[in-house]
């Protein structure tokens, strides 16, 4: 479908929302690596990261239309659905992902995350990012990540870590007041 | 009524900008940010680093025939099940999902640009119109009458945040979101709204109530057709922006 692969996320997504086949399909390649590197960096398991995923883009197509640009990227708001999705699973289940990490979420800085970016256009933005965490002391740095892109909560970091929960809280603080004070982020 | 300063709740910004806080610091903190733009502002800034932060998720391989699934599970979702509606909407030329709730044009806001968002919802429209047949078949098979439908209302980023209850007769429409208040903070809204009820039926434009004050929440809101034809219902605000939907 000539146009289609070509189309910006916002305009792809438009397509979904309207129910264009072609678009959906393109939509659901773009960014079907992401929403299942999400859903199974949040559950460690394969088959649930695969129904979280699939619901995670029936929710969005559903809700499509209430997407709004001035709240951030499409990829972004599409990732917030992964974890939301997921993190229902995952109460429904009684299993929270701290007792399935026994690693510290160091992964997201792996290699291939600049070249996902790559395939959706936000080379830029990630590059930015990536540059922002370096510059956080490791226990800031994997609090963080382990708490937006794992779901876990600061009392379960705190579990995991062994350290206390208000450290758990400072180190959260700190942490995101200097990526928003790097990249220099302002409200609209 | 908050009893935190602005430094405390400073402190709690990042996990409110996360979504980890909770009980009464939550409630606390939440209060106090109905009565402080500068707060508000701190949290609005941190909370968009977070939902930047995905942008480091690192790509995973799908399961094989991911894709195929999810556009099956669309298809099942747009097409009501009955046997006179065909299984596969792609052979038909129909399209694979079914329309979602538009962007209503409050009184308001008439005269301003309309967003681009609304334009698709008309295009949305018009797939309705290709469907009216079918969608005439929720009509066919009434609810009794004293029975009522609920629906969870689910925000923009896919949050169940209440519910919705469409009671028959008479007919009106109950609203519950309980942290309605927390809800429209933490997205740097006004509680003061005006917010609306968008509430679409099979027909092509949908219908706007206001929406009562917070503090008379749970809302209660008559309509004025009959609620078994009602397939979703939308709170917006001012700017036409959905909030949340419940889809029935």
């Amino acid at each position: 479908v000539k146009g289609v692969w070509d189309a910006s996320d916002e305009a792809l997504l438009a397509g979904y929302a309207t129910g264009d086949r072609a678009a959906a399909s393109v939509f659901v390649r773009r960014f079907q690596g992401k929403v299942t590197g999400l859903a199974l960096m949040m559950t460690r398991d394969r088959a649930l990261a695969d129904e979280v995923a699939q619901d995670a883009f029936v929710r969005a197509w559903r809700y499509a239309a209430s997407y709004d640009p001035r709240r951030g990227a499409v990829g972004s708001w599409l990732l917030g659905i992964v974890r939301n999705v997921a993190l229902d699973r995952l109460r429904v289940a009684e299993r929270r992902p701290a007792v399935l990490l026994p690693d510290p979420p160091e992964d997201v800085m792996a290699a291939d995350a600049p070249d996902a970016a790559d395939a959706v256009g936000e080379r830029d933005s990630v590059d930015r990012l990536v540059a922002s965490l370096d510059d956080l002391p490791p226990e800031q740095r994997s609090t963080l990540l382990a708490v937006t892109l794992h779901g876990l909560s600061a009392r379960e970091v705190s579990e995991r870590d062994g350290v206390p929960l208000g450290t758990v809280k400072t180190r959260l603080r700190l942490a995101l007041r200097k990526v928003r004070d790097r990249l220099g982020v302002t409200v609209p | 009524v908050s009893t935190l300063s602005c430094a405390s709740v400073r402190e709690l910004a990042a996990e409110l900008a996360l979504d980890v806080l909770d009980g009464d610091e939550r409630a606390a903190a939440l209060a106090h940010l109905q009565t402080c733009a500068a707060c508000r502002d701190e949290v609005a800034s941190l909370t968009r680093v977070a939902d930047e932060l995905f942008l480091l998720v690192p790509e995973a391989t799908p399961s094989p025939g991911f894709e195929d699934r999810v556009l099956d599970r669309l298809a099942d979702a747009a097409v009501p099940a009955d046997p006179a509606i065909p299984a596969d909407p792609a052979a038909t030329g129909a399209p694979i999902a079914a329309p979602v709730p538009a962007a209503p044009v409050p009184p308001a806001a008439r005269g301003r640009r309309v967003p681009r968002r609304r334009l698709l919802a008309a295009a949305a429209a018009l797939v309705v119109a290709a469907l009216g047949a079918t969608l005439a078949l929720s009509a066919r098979d009434p609810a009794p009458e004293t029975a009522a439908r609920t629906a969870p209302m689910i925000t923009t980023a896919g949050q169940d945040v209440g519910e919705v209850a469409l009671a028959v007769d008479p007919a009106a429409v109950t609203v519950t979101i309980p942290d309605w208040v927390a809800l429209v903070q933490r997205y740097g809204g006004t509680v003061e709204g005006p917010y609306w009820l968008m509430v679409r039926t099979g027909g092509s434009s949908p219908d706007l109530y206001r929406v009562p004050a917070a503090d008379q929440h749970p809302w209660r809101i008559p309509l004025d057709g009959e609620s078994g034809t009602v397939r979703s219902v939308s709170v917006v605000d001012d700017a036409g922006t959905v909030w949340c939907t419940a889809t029935f």
